[in-house]
């Protein structure tokens, strides 16, 4: 039905604020993004540094645990500060049943992930009306019901004791001596929700996720149900975050309530992807790749002098990166690439070019 | 019978507290419709500045509240400016992370400023209970609580007879047609901002008495904040003083019946059922909870 | 194109209650296939109420809506729209946060399914309304004009039977009206039948075959652009003497 070849943009307007980059630009910073992965890899195999190592595992981890999270937060809006319960329930429901009943964590994840969605369908639903900050006190109040529920029920979770997983290596059990399978694991993890994320994006679903984003009662009218939508999306990022959840437990061998259903979990979810660029598949990528890090380096350099100093130089981090960033890394970085073309929009060349080689 | 006198008229009485504590809060929350992350640490911030100039003069922290009340309204002013104001017209979330951000600075400055160790301040009268009939009070409490009443009514005739408190109510209820009407609604913002700030400074000062300080004191604190104000409805100030009145009580009774591990658990599930429920609170606007922010 | 029913949409007594104040009342008129319909009326008459109860966005107190001889589902807007009905916006809610063309796709993804088949539709249709150049700007940069004309995009590109016009001209300069004018003129043709609520009376007049006048929540008049313009009633609430448009 286009006749004609699409017509030259005459000159696509400065990006103005948003917190989610114009897609156009993605191709580019989809590029970087698996470069900057290849390069991590490739620096700590050389380095082979256990603690560098560690580190990596923990990037990795987290990134694929804020992807999780922005299909909630970043793609349907859905700003959730309490994630951690999903992150928890995951961790704890493999562990449990490897503890109890043998059942391997390759299998126990599985059976996380179902009840997470379940729980995320729940409290969306029940919050349905909610908006803005009403929504993002709800989730913070009911991951802190459900880690105050953990701490008491000590008969299931071992209560503030917490439970603890024999460092016992073992493949069917997931547990190993060495690090490198745990960085396979983390970084398979990491390319299925960074893939997961990237896709959703081509899709339809995508863009009625973006649609009852952007405005629901505009949804509403072109036949979106927004009510699902949010549902579906909510019970999608929980399921992954269980996912995530049950590798932590595989890695660190150790849960309680307080340190793994806490607010500092889910703050460091929505920071991460608020600092990599909400709402693309590559921001919470970069945002761990930069965070993880970088909180890591802060607390061995600092923290032997004065406990906490770290944290203010953390905290005043986000301060400046949320005022004046807003679109995160990879939105600073969409928009350095379409500057630096020439007006006419690489971004819009490139968006043309995938739709016109394809129709 | 008179345990449950006793728990109750407590309950009340810091219920009027919590009310001081959370009033700024609505009124923030109802006229720039953002959530502050930090709002506990304000209430260390003052807390701290209330110990520490009674530990410097020797006044009580009832004298000290002419010094750190307009303190913290001059960081309020400061944290609006450099902190909320830029990110007012933006999505709200810059807001919150923002807020957030600076929350866990304060938090870990105070950490290494003052240590993690508790400061408190010597009880007045040595500490012994007034007596009325068969219930007993501790002075601070009674005291902090009739601030709390002076402080609400004062503010709640401010906000029906001044222009300032019809422009507040005004732009609660709906900001762009305030600003039609000629309010000028940044002013007022920041006005806001200073003075809810503020009010957390008279607030620290009547907790210090009966709570220590120490860095995360804010924690445990601003999540009652929220809860009261949810409950009273954002931006009514009544509503804040009987959501305080009723998590005062809740808080007391339940402290007494129920195992204090599940304490926390209660205010997160009040705040859950009367967000599903209620969510414009008691005494809130209708349909506030529904239209958010900044869309 | 399609199978033209008769009957495309038909009001019975419908009425809407907001606390003690009845926005609509007892409203009752029929909208044949292919006709363009205008609804004029003084503000607050209820016109803005009467498009948000045809395309499901508010439960009628009383009365019975019913669209291609079924009736709608009251209160789920998303339901009606897949069946076939569009709605453009008075105050434009375009996807912030998308593009020109994401948003007229996303319109289109309700027909057809992929992302690519979409945006063929959305090409089309932008070039239809002729803002095809605007296709890779961001939302933010755009005229009212622009906005307007991008609600209109979307709206069509879901290839409705029915379409509702929300003041679709406000806003727009002369040519910027003529323009609309032809396009809504020609979208019959299309087989998209048109209910348009205006205020500028020049375009609305001369374009609509058939006028429903509302006040105070009930029709006062409907008949011909040139017989209502005359109709006393009409001009003591609503007209006034200048605007006897005999165009038809």
């Amino acid at each position: 039905m286009i006749a004609e070849r699409f017509p030259a943009v005459r000159g696509v307007e400065a990006i103005p604020f948003s917190i989610a980059p114009r897609r156009g630009a993605v191709s580019i910073i989809e590029m970087v993004v698996l470069a900057s992965c290849i390069i991590a890899v490739i620096a700590a195999l050389a380095l082979s540094n256990r603690y560098a190592v560690d580190i990596m595992i923990r990037t990795f981890l987290w990134a694929g645990l804020a992807l999780a999270w922005n299909i909630a937060g970043g793609y349907a809006g859905l700003i959730s500060f309490g994630h951690a319960a999903f992150f928890g329930i995951g961790a704890y429901t493999s562990t449990i049943l490897l503890l109890n009943f043998g059942v391997p964590p390759w299998f126990g994840m599985l059976a996380g992930a179902p009840i997470a969605a379940c729980a995320g369908a729940l409290l969306t639903q029940a919050c349905a009306r909610l908006r803005g900050p009403f929504f993002i006190l709800s989730t913070l109040a009911a991951g802190e019901v459900i880690r105050i529920a953990a701490l008491n029920w000590r008969s299931l979770t071992g209560g503030a004791e917490g439970l603890e997983i024999p460092p016992v290596p073992n493949l069917v059990d997931m547990v190993f001596r060495s690090q490198w399978p745990y960085v396979t694991i983390v970084v398979a993890y990491m390319l299925a929700m960074f893939a997961l994320s990237a896709w959703i994006e081509q899709t339809r679903y995508g863009y009625y996720l973006f649609a009852t984003r952007d405005d629901e009662d505009g949804a509403s009218a072109i036949g979106i149900n927004p009510s699902h939508t949010r549902t579906a999306a909510m019970a999608l990022s929980a399921a992954m975050t269980a996912i995530g959840g049950t590798l932590f437990a595989q890695y660190f061998l150790y849960l309680d309530p307080t340190h793994v259903i806490s607010p500092d979990i889910s703050f460091q979810f929505a920071l991460i992807c608020a600092v990599g660029g909400l709402g693309t598949a590559s921001g919470p990528v970069f945002g761990a790749l930069i965070i993880v890090p970088l909180s890591e380096l802060l607390r061995g350099l600092l923290s032997q002098s004065t406990s906490g100093l770290h944290l203010v130089i953390y905290g005043i981090v986000v301060i400046i990166v949320i005022l004046y960033f807003p679109s995160g890394i990879s939105g600073a970085i969409g928009r350095a690439v379409s500057r630096v073309s020439p007006a006419g929009g690489f971004a819009a060349r490139v968006q043309a070019r995938k739709y016109d080689a394809q129709a | 019978m008179s345990t449950i006198l006793q728990l109750l008229v407590s309950g009340i009485m810091l219920g009027g507290i919590y009310a001081v504590m959370s009033i700024g809060l609505t009124l923030i929350f109802g006229v720039l419709k953002i959530v502050n992350f930090a709002h506990g640490e304000f209430l260390m911030l003052a807390m701290y500045a209330a110990w520490a100039i009674v530990s410097a003069t020797g006044m009580t922290t009832y004298t000290a509240m002419a010094v750190v009340t307009p303190l913290l309204f001059c960081f309020g002013l400061l944290v609006y400016l450099v902190i909320v104001r830029p990110g007012i017209e933006k999505p709200h979330l810059v807001v919150v992370f923002a807020t957030m951000g600076l929350s866990i600075a304060m938090q870990n400055l105070a950490l290494v400023a003052m240590t993690a160790d508790l400061r408190d301040v010597a009880p007045l009268f040595g500490g012994t209970p007034i007596k009325f009939g068969p219930l007993y009070f501790r002075v601070e409490l009674l005291l902090g609580f009739l601030i709390s009443i002076a402080i609400t009514l004062a503010l709640m005739i401010f906000v029906k007879r001044t222009y300032i408190g019809k422009a507040i109510r005004a732009t609660v209820q709906d900001r762009d047609a305030a600003m039609l009407m000629g309010i000028n609604v940044p002013r007022l913002f920041l006005l806001t901002f200073a003075g809810g700030s503020a009010l957390v400074g008279i607030a620290g000062c009547i907790m210090l008495p009966l709570y220590s300080t120490f860095p995360t004191v804010g924690l445990n604190f601003v999540l009652i904040a929220y809860v009261v104000v949810v409950l009273g409805g954002m931006g009514s100030m009544e509503g804040a003083f009987l959501g305080g009145i009723c998590i005062g009580i809740v808080q007391s009774l339940s402290g007494y019946y129920v195992a204090p591990a599940y304490g926390q658990m209660f205010y997160f599930l009040i705040f859950l059922l009367v967000m599903i429920f209620r969510p414009n609170g008691l005494l809130g606007q209708r349909g506030a909870a529904m239209v958010g922010i900044n869309e | 194109m399609y199978k033209l029913e008769n009957m495309m949409l038909k009001l019975d007594a419908v009425g809407r209650q907001f606390g003690s104040l009845w926005a609509i009342r007892d409203v009752s008129f029929t909208v044949e296939a292919g006709e363009i319909v205008g609804i004029i009326g003084p503000n607050g008459a209820g016109k803005s109420t009467l498009f948000n109860l045809i395309a499901g966005a508010v439960v009628p107190t009383t009365g019975v809506i019913r669209f291609l001889d079924r009736t709608i589902d009251y209160g789920k807007p998303y339901r009606v729209a897949r069946r076939g009905l569009a709605r453009t916006f008075q105050i434009p809610k375009p996807f912030k946060q998308l593009s020109v063309r994401e948003n007229v796709m996303l319109s289109a993804l309700r027909r057809h399914h992929t992302p690519r088949q979409a945006n063929s539709v959305a090409m089309a249709t932008m070039e239809f309304i002729r803002i095809g150049e605007l296709a890779e700007a961001s939302v933010a940069s755009l005229t009212v004009g622009q906005l307007k004309k991008l609600e209109l995009a979307r709206a069509l590109a879901a290839e409705p039977r029915l379409l509702l016009l929300d003041e679709v001209m406000a806003g727009l300069t002369p040519p910027e009206i003529k323009e609309m004018m032809t396009v809504i003129a020609s979208l019959p043709r299309r087989g998209i039948t048109v209910v348009w609520v205006e205020h500028v009376m020049m375009a609305i007049m001369n374009v609509a075959e058939r006028i429903v006048v509302i006040h105070q929540g009930r029709i006062i008049a409907q008949g011909k652009p040139a017989d209502v313009s005359k109709d006393p009633a009409v001009v003591g609430a609503y007209l006034g003497e200048k605007y006897a448009y005999a165009a038809r």
